[in-house]
């Protein structure tokens, strides 16, 4: 429970940076925060108190032994790699925007509002 | 003997081609750009083969590491599919070559990778049969769109760029969280398996992962309140990449938004809502694009109007609805992709992206003029063009049933129409019947840009005057979707 709380108030942290907040760098922040949020959901959803890594060993073969659930856990490294690639893009683009303007406050570039 | 009508190929094919390109760059610099002509025309004899196999048996369905659905991911095409991946491959292969001229500005081979990903992660979108997957896929799409808005790097293209990137970003987000959702009910991922879980769930349960998903999928389908980047960034791409992105990028989001909400949630609870949005995107987009002076801003805005349209014919619910939705997605796919490609060789010639400075230029430039006026003709709706087939679907399907609101919604559809109307013959008439100005030499453009327009303006003539076929096959294509034929064919065919 206490992570899908956390989770959740990352993604509303996130979502709280880019709309309030002026300067791009911390939009940026606020763009990998929702990601970071994201990625610890799917984690938790998958996980089981007390169990083991999904492998299959001889350990546990032949036993019953609770295992967390191993397609979460796959999708998030898929998400982490999507959420590297977007926040790169968004700094390669806040690069760009800063020698354009020679600022970083989104109040002095012309269009940028929404 | 191998099957290449296999769906899978339709990713493979120009996945591998885009690493290619990467690959080969530092060697053969020059000959880059033919790759995604190669890889699209390829994926265009593919789609072409599929026709007969979705015809007989109204799926195909191919398996990914040998095991059938449900488990494992699934690629399928029904009729639905069938008729976007086709649309999605002519444009894709005709804006290549287009792409082979047209792109002079460094560096061009990672341009080529770009759009070869933009192309592959929208028939992605289409083929997939996985909720995971879909996400994947719609993120292939989306970041090489942002990379491909920003390619001119001035200031507007950089600035549209960034605005476009934190939307879609937090989009995609959203329509992370609502598969996850769904997933943690359900314990799959695969959109028919899902289906026939979800199908004991009580409404409020569904409503959640179901609003995550339409927000996030929403947000690239420019849906009303979520399209504030669209005018921005369709404009600010290079022109070829606009007709990809107006064209069927939308289109795509659009057709993912039917596939959630029909296919799996099986929602007609909210359809009055789903409504609402179509036409208020509907009136937004069309108002907003008769005020516009810059041409591609006003085309940009002009898609948002034709999105809301379909969506608004979608969401009717009917079959005779959703048959109008699809013949216009096909009308607007063909005729946005000729429009913005046409406008991209008029800003070549005349350096400007002004109506105003468009004086004269048809009188000069007259294969342009020519096609210009058919895509326009055929966007708004009259006859005999396409358009009038799409639009007089839409409005008998919104006759269907005749009280207050639904011929409150034909005359505020029919009235639309005007305004479309309105803002096209503007522009014939400044391109037409102005004296052009004096002291600028403005030639006709060149051979290899004008090739693919006109191969789309002759595919939109012939659909024009026959056009029975289409209507025939999306009509039963709807007939498919409210049957839900989909979830049955994935689970119980399986396998190719």
């Amino acid at each position: 429970m206490i992570y899908y709380v956390g989770a959740f108030l990352l993604i509303a942290i996130g979502i709280y940076a880019i709309i309030i907040k002026k300067n791009l760098i911390k939009i940026l922040i606020g763009l990998d925060l929702i990601a970071s949020g994201t990625n610890l959901l799917i984690v938790s959803i998958g996980y089981v108190k007390g169990g083991t890594a999904p492998i299959f060993s001889p350990a546990v073969l032949g036993k019953a032994v609770k295992m967390v659930d191993p397609v979460p856990q796959a999708l998030t490294l898929t998400a982490i790699v999507i959420g590297a690639s977007e926040v790169a893009l968004a700094a390669a683009f806040v690069v760009l925007l800063y020698r354009h303007y020679g600022t970083l406050d989104i109040k002095k570039i012309r269009s940028l509002k929404w | 003997m191998v099957n290449f009508a296999n769906p899978i190929l339709l990713i493979a094919i120009p996945l591998s081609f885009a690493f290619l390109i990467a690959v080969l760059s530092p060697w053969w610099k020059k000959g880059v750009k033919y790759l995604p002509v190669v890889a699209f025309g390829l994926n265009l004899i593919v789609s072409l083969l599929l026709i007969k196999p979705v015809l007989k048996s109204g799926i195909v369905i191919s398996t990914t590491a040998g095991i059938k659905p449900p488990f494992a991911i699934n690629m399928a095409v029904d009729r639905l599919g069938l008729f976007l991946v086709i649309i999605a491959s002519i444009l894709g292969f005709l804006v290549s070559i287009y792409n082979l001229v047209y792109i002079k500005e460094e560096p061009a081979e990672k341009f080529h990778i770009l759009f070869t990903l933009l192309v592959t992660g929208l028939t992605w979108m289409i083929v997939t049969g996985d909720l995971f997957n879909l996400f994947v896929a719609f993120e292939v799409m989306s970041i090489s769109a942002f990379g491909l808005v920003g390619f001119h790097r001035d200031k507007g293209a950089v600035e549209a760029g960034f605005k476009y990137l934190v939307m879609g970003s937090v989009g995609a987000s959203l329509l992370l969280i609502g598969v996850i959702m769904l997933y943690a009910a359900t314990g799959t991922l695969n959109m028919a398996d899902i289906a026939t879980k979800i199908a004991g769930f009580t409404f409020k349960q569904k409503l959640l992962p179901f609003v995550f998903i339409f927000t996030g999928l929403g947000i690239e389908g420019a849906l009303f309140p979520l399209n504030a980047w669209l005018p921005d960034a369709h404009p600010a791409a290079p022109s070829s990449v606009s007709a990809i992105l107006s064209g069927i990028m939308t289109t795509a989001a659009i057709y993912a938004i039917i596939r959630v909400t029909v296919t799996i949630f099986n929602f007609y609870q909210i359809v009055i809502f789903l409504i609402l949005f179509g036409l208020l995107t509907l009136i937004f987009g069309e108002t907003a694009a008769f005020f516009q002076k810059d041409i591609k801003r006003m085309l940009a805005y002009s898609t948002i109007g034709q999105t809301g349209l379909f969506f608004y014919a979608f969401s009717l619910g009917s079959t005779r609805g959703m048959q109008g939705a699809f013949m216009q997605m096909i009308n607007h796919s063909i005729s946005k992709a000729m429009l913005f490609l046409l406008v991209g060789g008029i800003i070549l010639a005349t350096g400007s992206r002004k109506i105003d400075d468009f004086a004269g230029v048809g009188r000069k430039m007259k294969i342009t003029a020519f096609f210009f006026a058919i895509a326009s003709f055929s966007l708004m709706g009259l006859p005999p063009f396409f358009g009038f087939w799409s639009k007089l679907k839409i409005i008998f399907a919104t006759l269907e049933r005749t009280n207050l609101f639904t011929i409150t919604f034909v005359i505020i559809v029919l009235f639309m129409s005007l305004i479309e109307g309105a803002y096209f013959f503007r522009v014939l008439q400044v391109m037409l019947f102005k004296e052009p100005k004096e002291g600028k030499e403005i030639k006709e453009a060149p051979a290899w840009m004008l090739i693919p327009v006109i191969t789309l303006g002759v595919i939109l003539l012939v659909i024009s005057f026959y056009p029975n076929p289409i209507i025939n096959f999306t009509h039963r294509a709807a007939n498919d979707l409210i049957g839900r034929s989909y979830v049955n064919l994935v689970l119980h065919l399986g396998g190719l």
